[in-house]
């Protein structure tokens, strides 16, 4: 601390320290400040087309792929996932079903970004599938879905958490009504 | 180069200050930021702190200098000295 | 300055390093990540991660669930794209995923991205082989530091000769 440089050197060896333990602090306070989101989603409708395309999928070969168009509506309150070191929610539609061949599947049919505390109440209706909804194997025979909502949270610094509503019951997607194209 | 020195115990207290007013700040700023929940309000409070800390330690203020080290005068220059003082002696004695 | 001055402060220097890249290995390890820290170099996650924002990886044994984002590597490329899974399909019977990714701010999912090399034709789906790590923590802004040294080699030249200079300079 004699020379000048010396002293501006010592100041800023500290402030870098401590600023990764005010970014840490920060970071582990959300651990600690209390949420109660809630949410719940519910499919309208469910009407299963056959064709090659649909608008996020493409497969080069076959023209027998079964998509499932939905539409769903969303009620929720995410309000209070809102707090200070929350840069964005980022909240999708998920649908959950077991296949004969798959134990295990999850689809998103819908998400969005929201980035004020003013818009996390959800209340809309009519919403369409923003993915293709199609299965593993294209085929939507004898398969029973239940639909949640999930959200991630997107912190300014830390760490990411992920949490999700409780799902709804299940819903069945059947066989084809017309073929489409 | 820029040397502006300050003495031992203005060194002593200038990295008290240093980690002091840092520390305070950051706490400070995080206890207001949580209040307000607002994040920026944390960072722009460090950074103040900061800034406090640099205009109060980087300068060489008289307040770091205020006990300044009586040094013992080197070596060589005492001989020099003597010498010289012998010289005016055996002057004055030739004349 | 002497010879024996000069290589103690190169030896300083290099057990510094080896610290630090011990630490980051330690660290790997422990995360079951090869390369737990990455820079964001592309905009396809805006406005979750621009570019330039750190992100922290590991690879938990739980499956990976949708909605996650992972840090992933298509066969035949070598730049890691970070993106969102949006579809997961698992076999327990062969404890087997396929899984679907799409970047937030990007209109479509990344089939196009998978089959962009012919030798990747119909490639429908990338695996947990291909994932490098999932993000669990973000950091902003400090890997522009990182991205100026790549874009500005001068840059890097420059730090590296302060250092050198430093190392044997410094009594």
């Amino acid at each position: 601390m004699n020379s000048l440089q010396n002293r501006a050197n010592a100041v800023m060896a500290f402030s870098i320290s401590a600023i990764f333990c005010l970014l840490g602090a920060i970071a582990l306070s959300a651990f600690i400040i209390p949420t109660s989101p809630n949410g719940l989603v519910a499919v309208n409708s469910i009407k299963v087309v056959t064709g090659r395309y649909d608008k996020t999928w493409f497969d080069y070969k076959t023209r027998d792929n079964q998509f499932a168009n939905t539409v769903m509506q969303i009620d929720a309150d995410l309000s209070s996932l809102f707090h200070w070191n929350t840069k964005q929610l980022f909240i999708y539609a998920v649908a959950e079903y077991s296949t004969p061949t798959h134990s295990k599947n999850q689809i998103v049919l819908w998400d969005s970004i929201i980035k004020r505390k003013s818009d996390a109440v959800i209340r809309k209706k009519g919403i369409k599938n923003k993915y293709s909804v199609i299965d593993v194997n294209k085929k939507w025979t004898d398969i029973h879905a239940n639909v949640s909502l999930h959200w991630n949270i997107v912190p300014y610094v830390g760490f990411m958490t992920y949490g999700h509503s409780q799902a709804s019951e299940p819903y069945a997607f059947p066989l084809p009504s017309g073929i489409q194209t | 180069m820029l040397e502006y020195h300050i003495d031992f115990q203005g060194q002593n207290l200038a990295e008290q200050i240093t980690q002091g007013v840092i520390s305070i700040f950051g706490v400070i700023g995080f206890l207001v930021g949580i209040v307000f929940q607002d994040i920026r309000l944390s960072l722009y409070i460090f950074v103040a702190g900061i800034a406090l800390t640099a205009l109060l330690v980087v300068p060489a203020w008289p307040y770091l200098n205020k006990n300044p080290q009586q040094w013992l005068p080197s070596k060589a220059k005492a001989a020099k000295a003597a010498a010289l003082k012998e010289q005016e002696a055996t002057k004055e004695k030739i004349a | 300055m002497n010879l024996r001055q000069i290589l103690t402060n190169s030896l300083n220097v290099l057990m510094m390093l080896f610290g630090v890249f011990m630490s980051y290995k330690a660290w790997g390890l422990y995360t079951n990540c090869e390369s737990p820290l990455v820079v964001v170099l592309s905009e396809s996650m805006e406005p979750a991660f621009a570019r330039g924002d750190i992100l922290f990886l590991s690879n938990p044994k739980k499956p990976i669930e949708v909605g996650e984002i992972c840090v992933f590597k298509i066969p035949g490329r070598d730049i890691p794209i970070v993106h969102r899974i949006i579809h997961r399909h698992d076999k327990e019977a062969t404890n087997s995923q396929v899984l679907l990714t799409k970047g937030d701010n990007n209109n479509v999912d990344d089939r196009g991205l998978y089959q962009e090399l012919y030798t990747n034709k119909g490639k429908m789906w990338i695996e947990p082989k291909d994932v490098v790590g999932r993000v669990q923590g973000f950091l902003p802004y400090l890997g522009m530091f990182t991205i100026f040294m790549t874009d500005y080699p001068l840059l890097k030249y420059a730090l590296l000769g302060g250092v050198g200079l430093v190392v044997f300079l410094y009594e």
